[in-house]
């Protein structure tokens, strides 16, 4: 058990090592890029304004952060919900894939950032409008994912399930759904972050709360220190919940080949 | 469906089946009779695309002919009452081998198959991996593991569709005597699709030639090379003759 848990935990140490270096590698070219290149601080502030900002601010920051992350992990769950939803839908019925395939491809091509603001005209000022900005932005690659996943089944192993006369039921439990699993999780790994993105969008667009609301109003007072703390905190807590996803990922495709390729 | 006469498993009678795609017409199967004997070693043999693969599927209940009856004893109505062998193992690749071997008898929602589950693992020589992967394990082990699991239930069928086809010679080899000891064991009915002659001269108590387009039986052989069969049987001047009249039908009936 304990050997299960360190072969998890490894390359995830391995993994914020790399971080560690890299951040500072970043603040380090940041602050020097500032010193070579002469620039003023409300064009770039430095990373000791920008700290200093954070931790000045830090008592509305992070219920800030709590409700976009919150809004962003609603509309992020209402994807997964919907998008197996539909993918089963669409497995079974191949008139409704038919159709809805179609539909979803538009729905995708359209600039859904213009959505925005009929959003918010639809579900108020709210966090509701946030939500359905996340679930809007990132529910694509989900369905997508998951629908082929349900669907790339190996004919000879459905062809199994049939012969032991196992019903469509027990053949979606036990074969559909596991062998989706994979594909689901690279669907998931695209969609999560762009379900915060869709957040801070909606939060730009008009709200009272929320990381892109502080972010807005730090740019209207011109408190570009503020501004980067914020926009920071997001790439942040974006990047933790990858790696959360990551882990729960490792967990439960446990049974996959091992490969020496970095943890993405 | 009539019922079959007694020492008969299984009786199709002019059957023929006809794939159609996108306005094409494929004539897999032309009027096939034949009978499963109960007990018996058969073999189908023949080249590609012979209707090999659709006269298994049509004898697994997986595929209605389009044309002619089918038979069936009642034994291999009830659920779990035919064994299937794929050319790929066909395992599910999150589940140990265990789990594996044991999905029929979850599906069919049948108890204490776990014990019957670890003998069929120790027989197949896979004790010690019943906690392993599939990826964990050669082609042939997986291959093992399939057979496990199409005699979990003990059907008196057992399909299998060119099941050592992608494996190495020496496995093949291997499994075809764990195959013939398993069959001499349990008597149960087997049909092997193969289109290795000497699989099918080393295994078969009949052999079915079968010709393709349209795919049809050319010749069935009564194979009376004495059991049990081993490597000694290649030194047999039947299985010589026999492998060579073989040779000669499915070469010769190759159009392709
Ligand atoms: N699902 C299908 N749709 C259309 N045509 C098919 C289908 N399955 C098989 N056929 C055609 O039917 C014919 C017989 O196919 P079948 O798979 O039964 O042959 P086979 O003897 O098993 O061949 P092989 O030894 O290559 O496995 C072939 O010509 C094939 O192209
Ligand atoms: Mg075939």
């Amino acid at each position: 058990m304990s050997d299960r848990v360190r072969s998890l935990a490894a390359p995830l140490v391995r993994s914020v090592l790399i971080a560690v270096v890299l951040v500072a590698g970043f603040v380090a070219c940041w602050a020097v890029a500032i010193e070579v290149f002469d620039l003023q601080a409300y064009v770039v502030p430095t990373p000791g304004a920008v700290w200093q900002a954070f931790w000045e601010n830090d008592s509305f920051l992070w219920p800030a952060l709590w409700v976009t992350l919150y809004e962003s992990l609603a509309g992020f769950a209402l994807s997964i919900v919907v998008g197996l939803a539909l993918a089963t839908v669409m497995v079974y019925s191949p008139l409704l894939r038919g159709l809805i395939m179609p539909s979803l491809v538009a729905l995708n091509a359209t600039p859904k950032v213009a959505l925005a603001p009929v959003l918010i005209l639809w579900l108020g000022l709210g966090v509701n409008s946030k939500i359905g900005m996340a679930f809007l932005l990132s529910f694509f690659p989900v369905v997508v994912n998951t629908a082929r996943g349900l669907a790339e089944v190996d004919a000879d192993l459905l062809d199994y399930f049939r012969l032991l006369r196992a019903g469509r039921v027990r053949t979606f439990v036990k074969v559909r759904l596991p062998n989706s699993l994979p594909m689901m999780f690279d669907g998931f790994k695209i969609a999560l972050p762009i379900a915060i993105v869709g957040a801070v969008i909606g939060e730009f667009v008009a709200s009272k709360e929320g990381l892109g609301y502080q972010i807005i109003v730090a740019y209207s007072t011109f408190s570009s220190d503020l501004v980067f703390a914020a926009v920071i905190l997001v790439a942040v807590a974006s990047t933790v919940l990858y790696g959360v996803l990551v882990l729960i990922e490792r967990l439960l495709l446990r049974w996959r080949p091992r490969s020496d390729a970095p943890a993405v | 469906m009539t019922a079959v006469a007694t020492g008969t498993l299984l009786s199709l009678q002019n059957v023929s089946h006809r794939y159609r795609t996108s306005g094409r017409e494929v004539n897999a199967l032309d009027q096939v009779d034949l009978d499963l004997r109960d007990g018996e070693f058969l073999v189908l043999v023949g080249a590609s695309g012979c209707g090999k693969s659709t006269l298994l599927k049509i004898i697994a209940g997986l595929l209605d002919p389009t044309e002619g009856s089918l038979d069936r004893s009642p034994g291999l109505d009830e659920r779990g009452g035919i064994g299937m062998v794929f050319q790929k193992p066909v395992l599910l690749p999150w589940r140990s081998v265990l789990r594996n071997v044991l999905v029929p008898t979850e599906v069919l929602r049948t108890d204490g198959a776990r014990e019957a589950a670890l003998g069929l693992i120790d027989s197949t020589g896979l004790a010690g991996f019943e906690d392993a992967y599939p990826h964990q394990l050669s082609g042939g082990m997986q291959q093992r593991v399939a057979i496990c699991r199409a005699l979990l239930t003990d059907p008196p069928l057992l399909l299998m569709d060119e099941p050592f086809g992608a494996l190495d010679a020496i496995t093949r080899e291997r499994l075809n005597l764990l195959l013939q000891e398993i069959w001499s064991e349990t008597r149960k009915t087997v049909v092997l699709v193969t289109h290795n002659i000497d699989e099918a001269v080393l295994l078969g108590d009949r052999i079915v030639v079968m010709s393709p387009r349209p795919g049809r039986i050319v010749e069935v052989i009564e194979n009376d090379l004495p059991r049990p069969r081993g490597a000694h049987t290649y030194a047999d001047p039947r299985f010589a003759e026999l492998s060579v009249h073989l040779r000669a039908q499915i070469v010769g009936t190759d159009h392709e």
